[in-house]
């Protein structure tokens, strides 16, 4: 007999699941297959030869009821079927076998059974230590058996509950919390959880165990009768209950068992079941996600607001002290802001705004009855009000201050935002996937404003101080919040969505009366507000180009500080991920190193960035028919800021040209060029630079008899330097040839060599040196500076002047173990000036005191 | 088998994930962390005050490979990762005793 009747459940589950497939699957078959289970136990349980419990023959009265989602009549094809089996403790072992084995078939339906015994007694002392069966008592629907035992049951459960209310609820709110830190990271966000994932079933779960416990509400549904949730949006949220069981069930069927983890092969094939077609701007699935994460974050937001409500009244706070003043037309009920006299919906749409404006300013929410009436009336007369000046001050008033994140949400929910900033409605529950968010688009905007007005109020201090200071330094800090708001709007777009948000910017900006100055600056923060993080993690932040490079890209410093603060609250509001320490540390190195290179303005004034750009170009005009393209970029790409800064066209141009003609086996490239008016040669070269190439390029100079009266090093990246000096003219003009023939060989010598020139022009030195008088011995200059640069250590040299001076100079700085990166001499009748840039050989500024101590002291001993 | 651990500057992943990739590496992972070696920290100076940064962010890579592949790996990563400045980070090489491939079960070298 069971065989049969499980045959016949088995064929009619069938039939429901594909008859429901093409129109619904939602609430609808859940409640039929629900019922279809209990036909089939109450069946299986009468047919058993039990005798019907309650009657002469059995003493021991007992009562079979559904739990879990069996008992809420939410049964989906995967799901397991709970029961209780409630008694009075006169059960004997012989009858809970029977039942047992009545029950048994039930496996051969392919369902998962789970039963328990249980007394009330029993149940009260599991439910202490279990909050699940305190959920499932909540849960219970009667099946078969005897009502009065199923009546009995609840009711002492009931009485114990009141008794024990506060603990109960504890244990439901940490319940919650857990699920909340559990199911809030990325993963659960790219592929929700449908049942107990945030927004899932069980937040609907959650209230309807606290309206049942605390509220005296049977069902959710019912939950308007309690006047204190009368406005509640109760038929939106059974709607989006409809939809999850909905895809629940689909779910099921797909995967074969009880799956409810939204997995994205599983989000593709929904998306095909339920025809969601793919359109010019996006695919189907990800129309699907989008219409799931609607459903989902109403449901989360229902059940934020349903708590908050609940706890109102459960756990009353003590009322906070009245707030100073309430505006005109307001007043504090219950601690919520209401309108004093009439209803809303008598009034002008601009109360709403004012209202929103004023419970923002207070720290307060709304009372519900006003939000109720404010969603009517914006859907109703919303369009006029954002033609309106006034209103949009208003807006923009709760944008820029946005105290309270809950009204600032609340403006979301109830259209506001989307009425004044209609592209806004392009992200509205839009997923994002990649970079760690955990938060639809929309949502995201609002968690950034809200990081930045927390971060303005020192909530960062404790591990970056910084940020404040930042902050409070800003003049204009309307563009921030501004740029918080709509720096992603871009991804309701196709296309890179820092430069679609920044076309969209004006369009919205100006439509909001912000003045041209204020929209030049958020679009400019909004194209750029991947800039630093993408630089910091990306580029080698030791090397001074790429601070100079973001200094250049945004040239104002007070732009840099926004962009800054933008990044830091758009990573904090995206996850735990994104703004983990590593990659604070690295933004804050750059952003401290770009801010100084624009203080310093050199390098990065609009000048500078013109004349880099001008320079470049006419660069690659000139060369690019002699060499391969590729080749000269790249070789571009290793030569500083510095260097193209400070060094004439004409010099750049030799430069290339000799760099791009060195072989790999060649070591020195150089070009000779008289100079007009005076007796002087210029020295273009190229070398493979090495420890000392400077002191040994001057010393084959000064061995040859040539004065070197200037100086300009540079070294590239890869390793190549790239130098001008000007020299004397050999004293004899007729074997000139010869004499830089020679200096030539000897050059290379020095640089291929080893030591032995050292000595040579050691040795040659000496002996002249003797002979010599050093002119203006009172100067005698030494400075080091580690403040100029976050990049280099500075060293300025002055002296008299004198034969080998240089040598000697560039000699002892290298012997110091330093790396000259870039090098300014120049020497006139008196004296010689030199600026050296340099690094330790590690690449490092020279930090230790004593080391630059040794510095100073050995460098004023040369040039006594 | 050896393991092959990488640290590294930040920006240099990219470059030397290619470059290992290239070679045939099946898989890898890659870690965010902080450390100092000879490098130490740094000063960072805004509007006169001065913030003391310990660690340095660095990467780290590590991978377990079949014995003949490592020289190659490791003259890869040096090439890639290196800038010739202070930081450029370690490669450590430790043997590895027993890797299993949880799925199938597969062990040592059909499991890298």
């Amino acid at each position: 007999m069971p065989r049969q009747r499980i045959q016949d459940f088995l064929h009619q589950r069938d039939l429901l699941k594909r008859r429901d497939a093409a129109q619904d699957f939602g609430v609808h078959t859940t409640r039929y297959y629900s019922a279809l289970v209990d036909h089939m136990v109450v069946d299986l349980l009468q047919e058993s030869g039990l005798a019907t419990p309650g009657t002469a023959e059995s003493q021991a009265a007992f009562a079979v009821a559904g739990t879990g989602s069996y008992g809420r009549q939410e049964l989906c094809f995967g799901s397991d079927v709970d029961l209780m089996i409630i008694h009075r403790n006169e059960l004997s072992e012989s009858t809970r076998k029977n039942i047992a084995q009545a029950l048994y078939p039930l496996w051969d339906a392919r369902l998962d059974l789970g039963y328990t015994f249980l007394t009330a007694e029993e149940c009260l002392d599991l439910m202490r230590e279990e909050l699940s069966v305190l959920t499932a008592t909540l849960d219970l629907r009667f099946v078969y058996g005897s009502r009065p035992v199923f009546r009995e049951f609840l009711r002492i459960l009931q009485e114990n509950v009141e008794k024990e209310r506060k603990g109960f609820l504890d244990r439901l709110l940490l319940y919650q919390e857990k699920r909340e830190s559990k199911y809030g990271k990325v993963d659960f966000f790219l592929e929700p959880e449908i049942k107990q994932g945030l927004g899932g079933l069980r937040d609907l779960h959650v209230m309807a165990w606290i309206a049942r416990l605390f509220l005296g509400v049977t069902r959710l549904g019912r939950i308007k009768q309690d006047p204190d949730f009368s406005h509640f949006n109760l038929s939106q949220l059974m709607y989006s209950k409809r939809f999850l069981l909905k895809i629940r069930n689909h779910l099921h069927l797909l995967s074969g068992r009880r799956e409810d983890r939204l997995l994205i092969p599983h989000q593709r094939d929904i998306a095909r079941i339920l025809e969601y077609r793919d359109r010019p701007y996006s695919t189907g699935p990800e129309r699907f996600m989008r219409n799931l994460y609607l459903h989902l974050n109403r449901i989360r937001y229902g059940r934020e607001e349903f708590l908050t409500k609940a706890l109102d009244i459960l756990v009353p706070l003590p009322p906070d002290p009245a707030p100073a003043r309430v505006s005109e037309g307001f007043s504090i009920h219950h601690g919520h802001l209401v309108l004093d006299g009439e209803s809303l919906l008598a009034k002008s749409p601009l109360v709403i705004l004012q209202a929103l404006n004023e419970a923002n300013r207070l720290d307060i929410f709304l009372g519900s009855g006003f939000i109720w009436e404010a969603r009517k009336k914006l859907l109703f007369e919303g369009k006029q009000l954002v033609d309106t000046p006034e209103a949009c001050g208003l807006f923009l008033r709760l944008i820029l201050h946005p105290r309270n994140p809950e009204i600032i949400r609340l403006a979301l929910e109830i259209g506001l935002i989307d009425l004044f900033i209609p592209e806004f409605r392009r992200i509205r529950n839009l997923a994002q996937f990649g970079y760690y968010h955990v938060e639809t688009v929309d949502l995201h905007a609002l968690s950034t404003l809200d990081v930045l007005y927390s971060l303005g109020k020192g909530a960062y201090n404790d591990r970056w101080p910084r940020f404040k200071a930042v902050y409070d330094s800003l003049k204009n800090r309307d563009w921030l919040y501004l740029a918080a708001l709509i720096h992603d709007i871009g991804k309701g777009y196709r296309g890179d969505h820092a430069k679609k948000g920044a076309q969209i910017v004006p369009r919205i900006l100006g439509r909001l009366g912000v003045q041209d100055e204020g929209i030049r600056g958020v679009s400019f923060l909004v194209e750029n507000h991947l800039l630093l993080v993408n630089t910091s993690q990306k580029r080698d932040l030791n090397d001074e180009k790429t601070a100079v490079q973001v200094a250049q890209a945004i040239q104002r410093p007070e732009l840099l500080d926004l962009l800054f603060l933008l990044t830091v609250a758009d990573c904090f509001a995206t996850g735990p991920t994104a703004s983990s320490d590593w990659k604070m540390m690295l933004l804050m190195e750059l952003f401290t190193k770009a801010k100084h290179i624009l203080e310093l303005g050199r390098l990065a004034s609009a000048d500078a960035t013109t004349g880099l750009r001008q320079k470049k170009r006419a660069l690659q005009r000139k060369l690019v028919r002699e060499f391969p393209k590729k080749d000269l970029l790249s070789l571009m790409e290793q030569a500083s800021t510095r260097y193209f800064l400070n060094t004439p066209q004409e010099d750049i141009e030799r430069h290339f040209r000799l760099g791009l003609r060195m072989a790999p086996s060649d070591s020195l490239r150089w070009r000779l060029n008289k100079l007009d008016s005076v007796d002087v040669t210029q020295v273009t070269l190229c070398a493979r630079d090495r420890p000392g190439l400077f002191s040994r390029m001057v010393g084959v100079f000064t061995l040859n008899n040539m004065q070197v009266l200037s100086a300009r090093i540079a070294t590239l990246k890869n390793g190549l330097a790239f130098d001008i000096y000007r020299v004397t003219n050999p004293v004899d003009p007729f074997r000139e040839t010869e004499v830089w023939k020679k200096a030539y060989e000897e050059a290379l010598e020095a640089i291929t060599g080893g030591d032995e020139i050292d000595a040579r022009i050691e040795k040659r030195l000496l002996r002249r040196l003797e002979s010599t008088r050093m002119h203006a011995d009172w100067i005698r200059k030494v400075r080091i500076d580690n403040d100029a640069s976050d990049f280099f250590t500075c060293i300025e040299v002055s002296a008299g002047k004198r034969l080998g001076l240089l040598f000697r100079l560039a000699k002892e700085v290298f012997a110091l173990d330093l790396n000259i990166r870039f090098a300014t001499v120049y020497t006139d009748q008196e004296k010689t000036t030199g600026v050296f840039h340099v690094r330790d050989t590690r690449g490092q500024k020279i930090h230790d005191k004593a080391r630059i101590r040794v510095i100073r002291e050995t460098i004023l001993d040369v040039i006594s | 088998m050896k393991k092959i651990e990488i640290i590294m500057k930040p920006f240099k992943l990219e470059e030397v994930q290619e470059a290992v990739l290239e070679l045939g590496v099946g898989g890898m992972n890659v870690s965010e962390i902080k450390g100092f070696g000879r490098q130490k920290g740094h000063k960072e100076i805004y509007r006169g005050a001065e913030y003391v940064v310990d660690f340095v962010p660095k990467i780290k890579v590590e991978m377990v490979v079949h014995d003949e592949r490592v020289q190659t790996i490791v003259e890869a990563v040096m090439n890639t990762a290196r800038t010739g400045e202070i930081g450029d980070g370690k490669i450590f090489i430790l043997p590895v005793e027993k890797a299993i491939r949880i799925r199938t079960g597969e062990e040592d070298e059909d499991a890298i």
